[in-house]
């Protein structure tokens, strides 16, 4: 969940791994204060989406280019799906901070709203409102790259 | 290529599936850990605030209190052993004083007997 949130966020394996890192540091700092597993995981996950937007945000001061960045050769033998998905992970990578990390809870930890909203410390409200932004700016860019290829 | 609305979800659901961390991961975070834990620290600490040092005066005192006792207490047991000896050997004079008392009634009343 730690080293998954943060690839598919920062989109840089060996930053994402650092990140991971540094949150089971802290973790192992604070474990006296947790009580049970589910709040172990519930502190990780929040963890890892302050630290992950907090990272991106100090990427965007100075910019850091990884081999993930890197546009990847074309393969003809690779099946549309996957060809999708990795469009689609592209263009989730392109949402605001918050709407991407609210569609990575969504959709990779399989989150409801309310939990989403718990984790991120927003209202319920705003979290549906960047579900339905982000879900419809995902299919408008699909559909404008289907047709511009 | 085109997607249906219900197919959308489910299609960015696998593009988003969790990736499992390096195989080294765990090992990598636990050397940090390590290195993070605190090295044990050599603290002046007084004399009489060491338990060791409670532990060797309790011991000296317990080694100066218990031969003056340990004496009292043999020369008592040897004083019941002398009174013991005492009694026995009264006891064993009176034993032998009627042990020959009733021999002499008895010969006395066997002689006129016969």
């Amino acid at each position: 969940m730690v080293f998954s949130l943060a690839l598919r966020f920062v989109r840089d394996r060996a930053g994402a791994e650092e990140l991971a890192q540094d949150v089971f540091l802290q973790l192992y700092r604070q474990l006296s204060r947790i009580e049970s597993p589910a709040h172990a995981t519930w502190w990780l996950r929040r963890a890892v989406c302050h630290r992950s937007i907090d990272e991106v945000r100090k990427r965007k001061l100075r910019p850091r280019v990884g081999l993930e960045s890197a546009p990847e050769p074309a393969d003809k033998t690779a099946t549309p799906d996957l060809l999708l998905q990795d469009r689609l992970r592209k263009l989730v990578g392109l949402l605001p901070e918050k709407a991407r990390m609210v569609v990575l809870l969504r959709y990779q930890e399989d989150l409801d709203p309310s939990e989403i909203a718990e984790t991120l410390a927003m209202p319920v409200s705003t979290v549906k409102s960047h579900l339905h932004r982000s879900l419809t700016l995902l299919r408008g860019k699909l559909q404008k790259q289907e047709v511009c290829s | 290529m085109k997607i249906h609305e219900e197919d959308f979800e489910s299609e960015l659901r696998a593009a988003l599936r969790a990736e499992a961390p390096p195989e080294d991961f765990a090992a990598k975070v636990l050397a940090r850990a390590a290195a993070l834990s605190p090295k044990p620290q050599v603290i002046a600490i007084p004399l009489w605030r060491k338990p060791a040092a409670w532990a060797l005066a309790a011991g000296l005192a317990v080694a100066a209190v218990i031969p003056p006792a340990a004496s009292e207490y043999q020369r008592r047991r040897e004083l019941r052993a002398l009174e013991a000896r005492r009694e026995l050997l009264l006891a064993l004079s009176i034993t032998r004083a009627k042990l020959r008392q009733t021999r002499e009634r008895v010969q006395k009343n066997t002689r006129r007997i016969l």
